[in-house]
């Protein structure tokens, strides 16, 4: 028994590490992977309405005159467009305005319209009227115009007893988007 | 940057912290993919307005138009020719601005959803808005195509679109 020496192991330092690296790859691909599509893939939409077909005869100027609503309409053309702001009392045109097809021109519109809106909160209602040889990013950039409220302009102070209908942006200036011409043309 | 001296090898980088950063980038990304991302595809061979609009493209029923024919979802190709005359022609024979197959393959939408909506309240389930259809158009389509689907849609009872774009303010 004597002959034996009980000899202390040395401790030897080990340092446990995980390799971090092929992960790190993995996130830095997975990284890059989720910048480039979200960015490519983002689609928007703007609603718009086509008027219903209804055998029932339109309302009686009579009935219309009692109470009579704004209504707005807008022609596009290839290069201008045209603003006309009416009452259903007799249709008759109260303002005019035809502007190119360009930013500068399209924000006088907007400006129309939000004056209008400002002013009578419940209008909320655009009809568009489109040529035949306009094309969809003329028609997309009139419907930006009447629906989403430029940076240069402060959100409509809505009063305090008017309720947004619901799913509407306050930077929405227009809601309801009905186009015109759909059918009996050409 | 930290590093961690580990005696025999000498000089290493300390990884974890980029691997945290990582972690909550990728998690921050999923969950904004999840939330506005789109759900509904759009065609590859066409090419969107770009639109200062901030709602994200729900999924629904979509038409597409691009350069070379209309695309109903389900698979119909309606082919539009050089200055789609052969489309101009059917829209002049038809009446009232529907194109025929379209119109054909919008009634048999139509009755699907009908259906579809009768079994969701037999079952008690919430009602999804299924009336409305998406429009996605190449940019430089004229009107008077887009007009001829919309025309075609409205007789089978369509009335709501969705009209896609490319939104301004990502890129």
């Amino acid at each position: 028994m004597s002959g034996f020496k009980l000899k202390r192991r040395k401790k030897v330092a080990t340092a446990f590490e995980v390799n971090v690296t092929p992960m790190l790859d993995l996130f830095s691909v997975l990284i890059i992977f989720l910048l480039a599509t979200s960015v490519f893939s983002a689609t928007g939409e703007v609603r718009i309405e086509v008027p219903f077909l209804s055998s029932q005869p339109p309302p009686k100027q009579e009935e219309l005159d009692k109470k009579p609503e704004k209504t707005v309409n807008i022609t596009i053309d290839t290069d201008k467009v045209k603003y006309q702001q009416a009452t259903t009392a007799k249709s008759t045109i109260q303002d005019e305005i035809e502007v190119p097809l360009t930013e500068d021109g399209l924000d006088k519109i907007q400006a129309k319209i939000y004056d209008i809106r400002k002013e009578n909160p419940s209008f909320d209602k655009v009809t568009i009227f489109t040529q035949q040889e306009v094309n969809y990013e003329k028609l997309v950039m009139v419907l930006d115009t009447v629906r989403e409220l430029r940076p240069n302009r402060t959100p409509i102070p809505w009063p305090a007893d008017y309720k947004l209908p619901a799913g509407t942006d306050p930077t929405n200036l227009v809601t309801k988007i009905v186009l015109g011409n759909v059918i009996f043309a050409d | 940057m930290a590093g961690v001296d580990t005696g025999e090898d000498g000089f290493s980088l300390n990884l974890y912290p980029m691997l945290d950063v990582f972690s909550i980038l990728i998690v921050f990304l999923l969950m904004n993919f999840t939330v506005s991302g789109e759900s509904a595809e759009v065609s590859a061979n066409l090419e969107l307005p770009v639109s200062a609009v901030k709602l994200s493209l729900d999924s629904a029923a979509s038409v597409s138009i691009t350069k070379t024919e209309i695309l109903l979802q389900g698979g119909l190709s309606i082919p539009l020719t050089a200055n789609a005359q052969d489309v101009v022609e059917a829209y002049k024979k038809d009446g009232q601005g529907a194109i025929r197959k379209a119109y054909d393959e919008f009634k048999k939408l139509k009755a699907q959803n009908e259906t579809l909506k009768n079994r969701s309240k037999n079952l008690g389930l919430s009602n999804q808005d299924i009336s409305t259809l998406v429009m996605q158009s190449d940019k430089a389509i004229p009107y008077r195509i887009i007009k001829r689907v919309l025309a075609s849609a409205q007789q089978a009872e369509f009335i709501a679109w969705k009209f896609a774009v490319q939104k301004k303010d990502v890129n």
